[in-house]
């Protein structure tokens, strides 16, 4: 177990380090830098000071060596925007986007858990078709677009719920976030079951089909055969069957839900990475592009690894290989 | 405990099963009894509906079964009346079920101690230190040694024989007066397979249970069965003492069914009187081999050794790692060696994982050697691929394999699968003469020409064992390799198959390798046998020495599993 | 004594692919989804034969006729059933052409991914060994990062331009089809048939052309199908987020943030429609999907 974490956890910085130079150099290959930070009339001598000053006239592989030895160090340089470091933004607008991944998380849970395994146990009827049909409409429609319409309808036609941006935020315990305030709470819910939509209908379907395949298996019919009721099985055969797989999912796609914040963030002016690194793009300020993507790629590395260890951990099978009795 | 004159009594029970608007009797007009203490085994071929009865019994037929007639009378009490909730104190509290694979049989994330605990407190009504008392004294009256250090223990820690025990405890926690075995020891090797029927026997004993055996196999039914039942199609066609039966049947279908087990004490020719099953089988248009492109060798060969191999080892690898201690490795094939002459027949015994396919697959070219040699008619082909002699020597060896489903391309219509050899190789002067070869071929192995334009999946199990056979022929084999051939076919179906290779190495003189974990079939087929154990091979004797006075101890213990 | 003939209890399916298309288009979904995805598709291909106007020839648009609401009529006579956008363009002419644009973006990325990953999955399934591991390493990690992320970070790098949306999703999706096509080639390799055709003396060129590929190649078609669909969805997300198609050529996912600038007073058509028919497709072609896919899973279908 323990050499199991070990290994991965090597294995992890490896792919960290192949990561950080891949980055390095695709991002190397955008655009000159420097016509974004100086007048495009001043002077050549103005223009190579620029140069200078960002270190941006020494050869590329010293360029990854400095950049490399900065990161070891938490310096990712200074965007050249903000002209403020460029883990500190980072670092800085992440709560916002964390606490918005994870209300969507927690609403792709609660919801789609139950539709799911509901639509499992009883695949012939009206409500799995009914649920499933929705979890087709809610896998094709565009986030962003039903994060227009969601605007529309409830801020514009309603007036209901505010337009754009991250409400009040209140400290508990140690915690800042928006869901301890009225005011945070109403700005936060349309994006959430906005970023939710997808991962709802991802957990049903996930669910359904575990449900379906675990029924079907014998120790099902051998309980049955046993004089268990129907509740006990789905309790204490069916549901841990199902859930050790949708955990390793969920957490996976725990990752893809910071990455789809970019999308909903840009539609609710939700003040996060996401908005953070589209600016970015757009703008061609390098270091923030650079330490965004190194900074998600630590975070996937770290999820994958949770989930490794969560799986080994649950699953009996993983976690007592090789001491047979 | 009160005396049931019958324990049991089915009364013209009908199931069927529709799709669409065809429906399907898996079960028709069944009329079958059991007294208390008593084992019946109802024995048939796949299906013919057995295993749907077991399930009728308890409720538990998957949809869209259903049943439509009859009345299951178990304790005098019609179990077609009662409500979901009265079946549920039916099913483990009256009514114990066994079913085939004990792989897959328990909850994988429970620990066996928790599953029978739960079926306790539901069957039993008894909590706690009651309950786990219980569970203690089943886990050791099915003879699971440390029962109490066992209660923790998960699934996947037990050997497939242990977990196949669990699982008769599991079912005996209710005290039920009825186990419905649902063939209870298929997916066990031989010497499992002996200890859990003896467990079976001696608990129904102790306990006066009536148990319902349900099994493919007659040597299971013999072993253990009072009474048998003999179904054929849905319909039981006899009934009676198992030693009546089995010595004198009087259902036509009893006795091609008698017919086609082999047997271990007498060695037949071929298997005769068992027609009845394919429906009287189309009389084979054979060939006259003497003349046919098939009897056109391509090179002759003066050797007498067809196939020698010396000294073959193999070792696959379990898990990797960086570090040696941490590797581990299954040495699959041990120092084999043994010689074929040309057209003996040799067999190839031993259980699972004995290493016997992978001995098959190294002569065969399909495995790399790690070291040792295989020489065919003196070439010598170890990992050898070059060459036009050794082509041409790897060519006239073909094999049969063990799965029917996964040996023919779904994707391929008949002839383009038989004709694959043929056109590669440019054998045959024109396609009109290779579709006259498939023609032929097909005609040869008893599907007749129909069969040509239609796909693999067309076609039932023995069916494809012959195609394979004619795509084999294809090649103009003079070795052929058998790797269990029939184990995956009914045994009706088996004893064609057989025959029809016994009259194909006749009329060609091909030299056999034939493989098998069944003693019987071994002893129908072959003039010379190896037995293996752990990759190694134990004792090679003629047929008749090993089945007559076996050396090795192993071999001895193999005989004296061998059901009578 | 009569002899009973055997009839075997289930009848195996005829799984022949295109009879299984034919005999479940008898069911309602399957049926429905397949006729929109054949009206979207020949929508897309006559764009210039059926849009009442061509919403990109200057000469024809006019600012005057901006922002008109759904049904009322333009300046040179015309209806705009589903209304005008800022610049006076018909909204219903601009969708027209859009799916055009988001259709050969979906496909051709399609296509290119698809081959490629077919031969990365065909070499790792049959070289197996080293070479398996290094090409799966390499799936792995692609595919542990979101399909949109990835693409965001290459147009970034590439400029808009379709023929760059084309190259990124292509890059996004090849990896999971040579996942897919290694995982259904390896199951196919260990069966016998291919060990058959081995003993027979075939090349290694003949056993995957003829044995391997067409018996591994049905998980792929499912794919392929729910994979354009996914396509669609991103490249309008990307063009929305401004990273996608250039505006001389908008698809779906552009003229859907064209609008975005007028929801707020009121002008909800002209992000409505393009949305309506960016989900209508991407739906029909996920409901048609998911049926190929039950169908085609011998585990699934009875």
């Amino acid at each position: 177990m323990l050499t199991f974490a070990i290994k991965r956890i090597m294995q992890s910085v490896v792919v960290l380090f192949v990561m950080s130079l891949i980055v390095f150099s695709m991002v190397n290959l955008i655009g000159d830098p420097v016509d974004m930070l100086v007048n495009p009339e001043s002077l050549p001598e103005e223009i190579d000071r620029v140069r200078q000053d960002f270190g941006l006239d020494q050869p590329v592989h010293i360029q990854y060596w400095k950049f490399l030895a900065g990161a070891m160090s938490g310096d990712l340089g200074n965007s050249f925007i903000f002209g403020r470091p460029a883990l500190t933004l980072i670092i800085e607008r992440f709560p916002a986007t964390l606490e918005l991944a994870t209300s969507a998380l927690i609403i792709a849970i609660i919801v789609g858990l139950p539709l799911g395994i509901y639509a499992g146990l009883n695949p012939d009827g009206w409500g799995a078709r009914i649920i499933m049909g929705g979890s087709v409409l809610g896998i094709s429609i565009p986030t962003f677009w039903l994060g227009l319409m969601m605007i529309i309808v409830f801020s514009v036609l309603l007036g209901w719920l505010p337009v754009s941006g991250r409400g009040e935020t209140a400290n508990f315990l140690g915690i800042e976030s928006s869901i301890f305030t009225l005011d945070g709470l109403r700005h936060l819910i349309m994006p959430a079951f906005n970023l939710a939509l997808f991962k709802i209908s991802v957990v049903i379907r996930l669910a359904r089909a575990g449900v379906e395949e675990v029924m079907a298996l014998d120790f099902i019919k051998f309980a049955r055969a046993r004089g268990l009721s129907s509740q006990r099985i789905v309790r204490s055969h069916l549901l841990p069957n199902i859930l050790i797989p949708i955990i390793t999912v969920l957490a996976i796609e725990f990752g893809t839900l910071i990455a789809f914040a970019t999308v909903t963030e840009s539609v609710f002016a939700w003040p996060g990475l996401g908005k953070l690194v589209i600016d970015a793009i757009v703008n061609l300020d390098r270091p923030i592009v650079v330490a965004y993507l190194l900074f998600v790629v630590t975070l996937f590395l770290v999820l994958n690894l949770i989930v490794d260890i969560i799986y080994a951990a649950l699953d009996p099978r993983v976690r007592l290989q090789g001491d047979d009795l | 405990m009160i005396n049931w004159a019958k324990l049991l009594e089915i009364n013209g029970l009908d199931v069927s099963f529709s799709s669409g608007q065809e429906t399907i009797y898996a079960v028709r007009d069944v009329s079958i009894t059991l007294n208390p203490g008593e084992v019946l085994g109802i024995v048939g071929e796949s299906g013919a509906g057995k295993s749907t009865i077991g399930n009728a019994i308890i409720n538990l037929i998957e949809p869209p079964g259903k049943i439509i007639n009859g009345e299951i009378l178990f304790q005098d009490q019609n179990l077609r009346s009662l409500n979901d909730q009265e079946m549920l104190n039916i099913r483990g509290h009256k009514i114990g079920m066994i079913f085939q694979d004990p792989q897959t049989s328990l909850n994988p994330l429970m620990t066996i101690g928790a599953q029978l605990l739960e079926t306790i407190n539901t069957t039993k009504k008894l909590f706690g230190k009651e309950a786990r008392e219980k569970a203690i004294d089943l886990l050791q009256s099915v003879g699971i040694e440390q029962p109490e250090a066992r209660m923790k223990a998960y699934p996947h820690q037990f050997s497939g024989g242990m977990r196949q025990r669990v699982v008769i405890a599991l079912a005996l926690a209710g005290d039920p007066d009825l186990i419905i075995a649902d063939e209870p020891t298929t997916a066990l090797d031989v010497s499992t397979q002996a200890q859990i029927l003896d467990l079976i026997k001696a608990i129904c004993r102790k306990r006066k249970l009536g148990v319902i055996i349900i099994t493919h196999d007659i040597g299971v039914i013999s072993n253990i069965a009072h009474r048998v039942a003999v179904m054929f199609n849905g319909a039981v066609v006899e009934t009676g003492d198992v030693k009546k039966i089995l010595s004198s049947p009087d259902h036509e279908y009893t006795k091609s069914l008698i017919a086609a087990v082999p047997s271990g004490k007498v060695k037949v020719e071929r298997f005769t009187s068992i027609d009845y099953i394919e429906g009287g089988a189309k009389t084979q248009k054979r060939i006259d081999v003497k003349e046919h492109w098939l009897g056109e060798k391509l090179v002759d060969t003066k050797s007498e050794i067809a196939i020698s191999v010396e000294d073959l080892n193999k070792e696959f690898v379990l898990k990797k790692a960086m570090f040696k201690r941490n590797r581990s490795n299954l040495h699959a094939v041990k120092d084999v060696s043994f010689s074929i002459k040309t057209g003996e027949t040799f067999g190839l015994v031993g259980e699972s994982g004995s290493g016997k396919s992978t001995v098959a697959r190294l002569i065969a070219g399909l495995l790399r050697i790690d070291k040792g040699t295989v020489k065919l008619f003196d070439i010598d082909v170890t990992n050898n691929f070059k060459g036009m002699e050794v082509t041409a020597a790897q060519r006239s060896l073909q094999m049969i394999f063990q799965d029917p489903f996964s040996s023919l391309n779904a994707r391929m219509s008949v002839e383009d699968i038989v004709a694959e050899p043929i056109r590669f190789y440019k054998t045959a002067s024109s396609n009109r003469q290779v579709k006259q070869i498939v023609r032929d071929l097909l005609d040869h192995v008893g599907l007749g020409t129909n069969a040509m334009i239609k796909y693999p999946h067309e076609f039932s199990g023995g069916q494809r064992q012959r195609i394979s056979i004619a795509r084999a022929l294809a090649s103009r084999p003079k070795i052929l390799i058998c790797d269990e051939p029939t184990s995956a076919l009914d045994v009706s179906v088996q004893a064609h198959i057989l025959n029809l290779l016994k009259d194909l190495q006749d009329e060609l003189n091909l030299t056999m390798l034939f493989i098998s974990h069944d003693l019987p079939v071994i002893h129908q087929m072959c003039d010379r046998v190896a037995v293996m154990r752990q990759g190694s091979i134990c004792e090679i004797a003629t047929t008749n020495d090993l089945f007559n006075a076996p050396n090795h101890t192993y071999s001895k213990h193999l005989i004296k599993l061998m059901p009578a | 004594m009569k002899k009973i003939q055997a009839t075997p209890m289930i009848k195996e399916n005829n799984r022949k692919f295109t009879n299984v298309i034919l005999k479940n288009l008898s069911q309602p979904a399957t049926l429905v989804s397949g006729i929109l995805l054949l009206l979207i598709a020949f929508c897309a291909i006559f764009a210039p034969l059926i849009a009442p106007t061509n919403p990109y020839d200057l000469a024809v648009v006019s600012i005057m006729d901006g922002r008109l609401a759904p049904g009322e009529t333009m300046f040179d006579g015309t209806v705009a059933w589903l209304g005008t956008d800022g610049a006076g363009r018909d909204v219903l002419s601009a969708i027209i052409y859009g799916l055009r644009t988001s259709l050969t973006v979906a496909v051709c990325s399609a296509l290119i991914a698809l081959t490629i990953g077919l031969l990365v999955g065909m070499t790792a399934a049959f070289f197996g060994g080293r070479v398996d591991a290094f090409l799966m390493r390499i799936v792995d990690i692609q595919l542990s990062f979101p399909a949109i992320l990835v693409a965001l970070v290459l147009l970034a790098l590439l400029g808009k331009g379709i023929d760059k949306v084309i190259i990124a999703l292509a890059i996004v999706q090849w990896a999971i089809y040579a996942r897919t096509v290694r995982a259904s080639a390896i199951v196919e390799r260990r069966k016998e048939y291919i060990e058959a055709a081995n003993c027979l003396g075939l090349s290694s060129f003949r056993i995957i052309w003829k044995h391997l590929l067409p018996n591994s190649i049905s998980p792929l078609i499912v794919l392929a199908t729910l994979q354009t669909a996914h396509s669609i969805s991103i490249e309008a997300t990307l063009s929305f987020l401004g990273v996608g198609v250039p505006i001389t050529e908008p698809s779906l996912g552009s003229l859907i943030a064209n609008g975005f600038d007028y929801i707020l007073s009121g002008a909800y058509w002209i992000t409505f429609f393009p949305g309506i028919m960016l989900l209508a497709t991407v739906a029909a072609i996920n409901i048609f999907g998911d049926h190929l896919r039950v169908l085609l899973n011998p585990r699934i279908s009875k």
